[in-house]
């Protein structure tokens, strides 16, 4: 069917005003049929500016931060910060705001879609919210019926809360055990080291009381949970304590944004921030600076660490591997150990290397400590009824995982990053149904080629991508989601300091497509599984969901309600059920008591991986690719995501004020050396692939290195990020961490040679 | 009258341009695109200026946000051949859009690279689905400016006007700090910037513009801001 001059207008508005309407879009409408030309509403009521002020909350990115939504007339045209909300204290970052753009993006998937043309080719047609919820149900209880319903798995990205908790919940009841998460190891906590050393995640570093900040490679100005406030109590560690300034010193290979504004920049060779903090603990312990009473009582393994410790490390020794001068890492050791509190932060790296950070804060005794490393236990909305999952169930969900965590990875939770090769393997099976939310693997990847060829040998793809992203394009159905400010939302999380609180959210617009939000498709196609997977799921819709967990709360009688008007205080009389959720729905949720801190477990310093794992490494092939590359993500782009948003793309690049387009960073030593000049275009290449970048030169930039912006060089995702930049991730070979399963960012070698 | 001017501490500044975004949804700046890009021509009121000192391994990075200075003294002002820009009352130097012939001359006139010109119509997408377009998130409070006009950081008058409003509907005098605060200033995470009346006593602006710390931009030139800066350290 051709599109005529007439449907183009109805799909595009405006009379000839230039609508760019993207190939997918073109030829889907070409194949569907005319009930689903959407009507445009030409109507042109006069605007009566009603104002009203609605929570929300930001989901782009993990942190959960609580927004405050400016709606007129049903538009949202201001986002602002949750005034009272304990995170966000009427604060954003740069992505909140940008939010608007993702609400109302050109280029949305209007409703669900079904793919007709081969895969990826861009071949769809509109289907109707029934069709493909049955769709998706009928391919389910089909593979349940064959006693195959492991071959299913669920691929999430979303952060702690009840959609999350659905997904999972979904799987334990369907049967089986791959609901895999797909995290961002870049500003991510070293969730393995605290598994691993204090037998949880739920810790925090306290950077609002902190005095004295060691970070090797976090750039935790970007972090999270929050970069709101991460970035408050910088201003905290600066400026908020009389005569108190706080030092921060940051040891990197890449001048970070938070190195940039650092007391002192330490350049490290990449990777061995490990083996330096291990030589900082050497001197600790040699010059008994340690905190001996919570040593000797609150932890196991030390004697055996220490002593390797003061074997293998010594200062000499690590300045040969990390290029940190002996005198340095002598004099690092003495103020850490001497400032307190003190905080020696890592992200989620090797295993090597976050044991290592983490062992010298139990070193100086900050474990439990304002100012150290707190419990932080994000609360929950509420508690979900157990279930009851039948056998089928019971006997998928006992399978071995296919993503090897847990078996490959022993200290692993998820592993998906050795899903592709699983995959393609068909090991320990093959999988039937992919089912990809909040994620795009397909682009946020090293080498994201290995999952399209994976992808191949799986026979159904569904995506619940409000985008048209990479991994989207490569679907066989789209069921999209709402955007979060059309969704329900609930947002547990914690403060640095462990103040606890339970987002909600209602809806702060109509939705502006015909999408439908993810938790409601996943208990519609529950209940129509019905036997004992709907019995798990009782709930209508996920707004019941959400009050029930406020009716929990409301009988806890610790809850707190959040207003949205500081100066307005929750009222002392006792609320009706129904009162109380007028007020947590236009409020924002509710705070709860703080926990005490409670005696943590033993502090375990892990002896048995205290020795270095380098003199393993791989052979150095260092002469056909002599450089290394190391990628890191800007805050607009932080989980690789962001650059679809317009004003995100603009402040990409804060500290070469590069926007829109990809750079590579040198030393200009190593620049001139390769006869590259400030602003070249080069390419880039290792063996896994080639990308074009601008070559920028950056004192910030260690000798060898090449630095490289992950966020840009999409395939797809709508015409702000289609075609813009390139993505380094296509140069990293797959190179995980033997233990957790996580990627390596920092390992690739790369040759550059101008355009 | 009130004397409104900003004070930005860069000790706590992290240079993470919520500023910048907030403004951006606040005032309905351009989208921006790749060919904007490439011309220089992304529209920032309020631009972060990264600083890079000295030579590797001995580098430090400042983030400095410069917005509209609001000049005492703008030289901007005097350039205008049709009095599209001029200093209100209250020390805020306002651009009237309608009225900007777009010649550009207090664009070249500013010290501070605050002006930015309209060399294109603004794109505001309409949607390629049926929804709303782009436009649909507009602060109405605020007028999109077309091409061949100049614009500038104008620091958030409209909430002024609405401040106004709120304190006389309260029947009481417009607070000198609190109640008027652009969206910038409201922003920011790190807690860096503040905003009110510099002539009122006890306002944080007027303290800290007085600090040992405080600085202005190009003080030499003469043209007075009234943005201060806080030195690190």
């Amino acid at each position: 069917m051709e599109l005529t001059r007439r449907q183009l207008l109805a799909i595009g508005g405006a009379a000839g005003a230039g609508v760019v309407i993207p190939a997918w879009l073109r030829s889907t409408i070409a194949n569907s049929g005319p009930e689903f030309f959407p009507a445009r509403n030409e109507s042109l009521a006069y605007r009566k500016n009603l104002e009203s002020f609605v929570p929300s909350v930001c989901q782009e990115c993990t942190g959960g931060c609580m927004l405050k939504v400016r709606v007129i007339d049903g538009d949202a045209v201001g986002v602002s910060g949750h005034p009272t909300h304990p995170v966000t204290r009427g604060a954003v970052c740069p992505k909140g705001p940008a939010s608007l753009q993702a609400l109302y993006h050109p280029d949305r998937i209007p409703q669900p879609m079904l793919r007709v043309g081969q895969r990826g080719e861009g071949q769809w047609k509109f289907i109707t919210w029934d069709e493909a919820i049955k769709k998706v149900a009928h391919q389910l209880q089909d593979l349940r019926h064959r006693e195959k319903p492991h071959t299913v798995t669920v691929l999430d990205g979303s952060r702690a809360g009840l959609t999350r908790t659905l997904l999972e919940r979904f799987a334990a009841a369907y049967g089986t055990p791959n609901y895999v998460h797909f995290n961002w190891t870049m500003g991510e906590y070293p969730v393995d080291a605290f598994r691993a050393m204090q037998d949880t995640e739920e810790l925090a570093y306290d950077l609002t009381n902190a005095r004295y900040v060691l970070s090797f490679g976090m750039d935790w100005l970007q972090c999270f949970p929050s970069p709101i406030e991460a970035s408050r109590s910088y201003g905290l560690i600066r400026q908020g304590r009389e005569g108190q300034r706080g030092r921060i010193v940051q040891i990197e290979s890449r001048l970070s944004l938070t190195g940039g504004k650092a007391d002192e920049w330490i350049p490290v060779n990449p990777e061995t921030e490990g083996l330096l903090a291990l030589g900082v603990a050497h001197v600790i312990l040699k010059e008994n600076r340690f905190d001996r009473g919570f040593t000797s009582s609150r932890t196991t393994g030390f004697d055996e660490w220490s002593r390797i410790v003061a074997q293998e490390y010594p200062p000499d020794r690590v300045e040969k591997a990390t290029g940190v001068p002996q005198e340095t890492i002598i004099r690092v050791a003495r103020e850490f150990a001497s400032n307190r509190p003190a905080l020696a932060l890592s992200e989620r790296v090797s295993f090597f290397n976050q044991l290592a950070v983490h062992a010298l804060n139990a070193l100086a005794g900050n474990i439990g400590l304002p100012g150290g490393v707190l419990a932080a236990n994000t609360p929950e909305a509420g508690t979900l009824p157990s279930f009851d999952p039948d056998p089928v169930a019971r006997r998928g969900g006992g399978r071995p995982r296919v993503d090897g965590a847990g078996t490959t990875f022993t200290l692993a939770s998820d592993a998906p990053q050795q899903l592709p090769e699983n995959l393609l393997a068909k090991k320990p099976y093959p999988v039937n149904t992919l089912v990809v939310s909040n994620c795009n693997p397909l682009f946020a990847s090293p080498n994201p080629k290995r999952w399209k060829d994976a992808l191949a040998e799986v026979p159904s793809i569904v995506s619940f991508s409000p985008f048209m992203d990479e991994t989207a394009a490569y679907a066989d159905l789209i069921v999209p989601d709402h955007t979060p400010l059309e969704s329900w939302q609930d947002a547990p999380s914690v403060t640095l300091g462990g103040e606890r609180v339970v987002g909600m959210a209602k809806p702060a617009v109509i939705p502006v497509c015909r999408t439908r939000q993810a938790a409601d498709v996943l208990l519609k196609v529950s209940h129509l599984l019905g036997g004992s997977v709907g019995a798990a799921f009782p709930w209508a819709n996920f707004d019941t969901l959400l009050k029930e967990c406020a009716q929990q709360a409301h009988a806890s009688g610790h809850a707190k309600p959040l207003m949205l008007d500081p100066a307005e205080e929750p009222s002392d009389e006792a609320l009706s059920i129904e009162d109380f959720w007028e007020v947590v729905t236009a409020g924002g949720g509710w705070t709860l008591p703080a926990e005490p801190q409670r005696q943590q477990t033993r502090f375990n310093f892990r002896p048995d991986f205290v020795r270095s794992p380098i003199a393993n490494q791989k052979a150095n092939i260092a002469d056909s690719f002599p450089l290394r590359l190391c990628l890191f993500t800007p805050l607009a782009f932080s989980h690789a995501d962001g650059a679809h948003l317009p004003y995100l793309n603009s402040i990409a690049g804060p500290q070469l004020d590069e926007r829109w387009e990809t750079w590579a960073g040198f030393n200009p030593e190593t620049a001139r050396s390769h006869g590259i000049a400030n602003g070249d275009e080069v390419w880039v290449e290792s063996p896994a692939g080639r990308v074009r970048a601008k070559a920028r030169w950056y004192q910030g930039a260690m000798p060898g290195l090449v630095n490289m912006p992950c966020g840009l060089g999409h395939a797809a995702h709508g015409r702000w990020a289609k075609g813009v930049g390139s993505n380094p991730m296509e140069l990293v070979e797959k190179l995980l961490d033997p233990v957790t399963g996580q990627p390596d960012w920092q390992s690739q070698r790369v040759r550059v040679y101008r355009v | 009258m009130p004397r409104w001017g900003m004070v930005i501490d860069l000790d706590k500044c992290t240079g993470c341009q919520a500023c910048t975004v907030a403004c951006q949804t606040e005032n309905n700046l351009r989208p921006g695109s790749v060919e904007e890009s490439q011309r220089g021509r992304i529209i920032e009121w309020i631009h972060v200026l990264p600083v890079v000192e000295g030579e590797y391994p001995h580098v430090k990075t400042r983030y400095m946000p410069v917005p509209c200075q609001h000049c005492d003294n703008p030289p901007c002002t005097r350039v205008c051949p049709v009095r599209a820009t001029y200093k209100n009352d209250e020390g805020i130097v306002a651009q009237i859009y309608p009225r900007c012939i777009g010649c550009r001359y207090c664009v070249n006139a500013c010290p501070y690279t605050c002006k930015f010109f309209n060399w294109s119509q603004p794109d505001w997408p309409e949607s390629t689905h049926g929804g709303k377009s782009l436009s649909a998130a507009h602060n109405p409070d605020v007028s999109v400016r077309p091409v061949g006009v100049t614009e500038k950081c104008s620091f958030c008058s409209h909430r002024l006007i609405k401040a106004r409003e709120q304190a006389k509907s309260e029947e009481r005098p417009l607070r000198s700090e609190g109640d008027f605060v652009p969206a910038c200033v409201e922003a920011c995470p790190a807690e860096a910037m503040c905003f009110g009346d510099l002539d009122s006593p006890g306002t944080a602006v007027s303290e800290l513009s007085r600090s040992h710390r405080a600085f202005r931009l190009q003080e030499e030139l003469g043209a007075e801001p009234k943005v201060y800066y806080l030195t690190e350290g």
